[in-house]
């Protein structure tokens, strides 16, 4: 019997290893991509290297590590141009793993609500650009400077918590909600420190729950805006079989003393934001090529997303309460690089019944390698 | 190695799980297992395998893999004959990706043999937020036991000498 000889040799030594020594290293990698984008399918489009990511991890030790990612977007930056590209660090945090249940984490975090703020590698969403909802509602890419603690709790349930530098009110906008706000890590005024956190949650394979919050104030130390407390909360589903994905993510935002703000900036900020998407993909490749490991999807995406779903003293502004339909092809010759083609409607309140509803034509390349 | 020793204490009750080995690759064993297809490789000519045999119900084997950007401790329940028993993440050191540590997820490579495809997206479930995290894994379920598969018939080759 073959398996008993080798069950007798492999009782032939005695020692005890170190294993799970992990020697320092250094690791490149980056993501990427290239959008066309034509308005209403007769204007003249533009092609733009929208997003030109490196990022460079250090191991230090076994349970110290660093990640960190540059970003550069549209590809350059010009002095004295207002709408040039832009270089960020958009991640550049130390973990350090004290055990499985918790970690350590500290520098320039992505704030963890939503899916793409967290996870936007190109060839893992569908759709050449962002679901506006992780544009306009979840203000995606939200990093900010902060300190934290994350791990897995039990089998199948993870959690992060952070304390970050707040937002920053004088940015809020009626059309943008929050985003304007994001203060990045640049020189962020540390007088708001806020709260966010996320659970992961797998009950069986292949269905992921997701809830995450932020919560802090953003008037910066200006008495005059009170606290202008902004409370956003969101919850996620991904469901997947071999084939086919879901998606849905909604997300909804209070603006605490919206009304203090617009008197001192003059703006038309909303008491309540919110916006939500669903989203269903599937691969039909399997039909036309069984033995492929490429990857053709076919997805549909409808959002709705409203930045003024409450306002005091105002008039809600119906122009920025929209929704989109997307509808696409998302092709993988490899799992980590895609090219992709979508359609999109875009609609507004203001318009609904008009013919002035916007068109778009997307075609993106995306890549992203370790 | 506390977290190693615990699993396989629960994968096979009754082990003393100090039993230890060092198995040396000669070169043409790893050119042979390069040539595999989807498989990851980290070192150039030396597998370390540390199975905890005890009595007759298996080995464990227990190795790094490289996930997007640290290393991966995983170990490998086998049977006698060469079937996957149980998988374990010993040490999961990425930011992000953890899910590879749901016993859900895990349990997909139970039975698995070395004629399994094990194509991750196809035969193993990916999952969203891990998809770097699960090609590793599962690359290394399919390295260990095609190394298992041609150890034992370098040694079954030996012993007939």
């Amino acid at each position: 019997m073959v398996r008993l000889h080798m069950l007798t040799v492999l009782i032939i030594s005695f020692s005890y290893p170190l294993f799970a020594q992990v020697t320092p290293t250094t690791t490149v990698g980056g993501y990427g991509e290239l959008h066309y984008n034509e308005p209403d399918g007769r204007t003249r489009g533009q092609l733009d290297f929208h997003r030109f990511v490196v990022y460079l991890s250090h191991t230090f030790a076994s349970d110290i590590s660093l990640y960190s990612e540059v970003e550069l977007e549209h590809t350059r930056i010009e002095a004295g141009e207002d709408d040039g590209g832009e270089i960020s660090i958009e991640q550049a945090f130390l973990d350090y793993r004290l055990s499985t249940s918790i970690g350590v984490r500290a520098g320039i975090l992505l704030t963890p609500v939503g899916l793409i703020n967290l996870y936007h590698e190109p060839p893992t969403f569908h759709g050449v650009e962002r679901p506006n909802v992780d544009r306009v509602i979840i203000p995606s890419t939200w990093s900010e400077a902060g300190a934290g603690v994350y791990g897995m709790l039990t089998d199948g349930l993870q959690y992060q918590a952070y304390i970050i530098a707040g937002l920053d009110a004088a940015g809020f906008s009626a059309g943008s909600g929050l985003r304007g706000g994001r203060q990045l890590g640049y020189r962020s005024n540390p007088a708001n420190p806020s709260l966010t956190g996320r659970l992961d949650y797998t009950p069986v394979l292949g269905l992921q729950l997701g809830g995450s919050f932020f919560i802090g104030g953003s008037a910066g130390g200006n008495d005059s805006l009170g606290s202008a407390t902004v409370a956003m909360w969101s919850g996620d589903i991904r469901y997947a079989t071999r084939d086919l994905s879901l998606r849905a993510v909604g997300a909804i935002a209070t603006i605490g003393d919206a009304e203090k703000i617009n008197a001192v900036y003059r703006g038309a900020v909303a008491d309540r934001i919110f916006g939500y998407y669903v989203e269903a993909a599937y691969n039909i490749l399997p039909l036309l090529a069984p033995d492929s490991e490429q990857e053709l999807f076919v997805f549909g995406r409808f959002e709705k997303y409203n930045t003024q779903a409450a306002t005091t003293g105002f008039a809600a502004l119906q122009q920025f309460n929209r929704n989109d339909i997307v509808l696409g092809v998302t092709y993988k010759p490899t799992y980590n690089t895609a090219l992709k083609c979508d359609y999109t409607f875009l609609k507004n309140n203001l318009n609904a019944g008009s013919a002035t509803n916007t068109k778009q034509l997307n075609i993106g390349l995306g890549y992203f390698f370790y | 190695m506390d977290r190693a020793h615990e699993a396989l204490r629960r994968i096979f009750p009754g082990s003393t799980g100090d039993s230890i080995v060092t198995v040396l690759l000669t070169r043409d064993e790893v050119e042979t297992l390069r040539s595999g297809k989807h498989q990851q490789w980290d070192a150039d000519s030396l597998v370390v395998l540390y199975p905890i045999p005890r009595n007759d119900t298996g080995l464990a084997v227990i190795d790094n893999v490289r996930g997007k950007d640290q290393m991966i401790t995983y170990l490998v329940a086998i049977t006698p004959d060469l079937v996957v028993k149980d998988l374990e993440i010993i040490a999961y050191r990425e930011p992000y990706g953890g899910e590879v540590r749901n016993k859900s997820w895990q349990a997909q490579f139970s039975g698995k043999t070395v004629s399994d495809p094990l194509r991750p997206g196809r035969d193993i479930m990916n999952i969203t937020g891990a998809t770097i995290s699960v090609r590793a894994v599962t690359f290394g379920v399919r390295k260990i036991l095609a190394t298992l598969t041609l150890l034992r018939q370098r040694l079954s080759q030996e012993v007939a000498r």
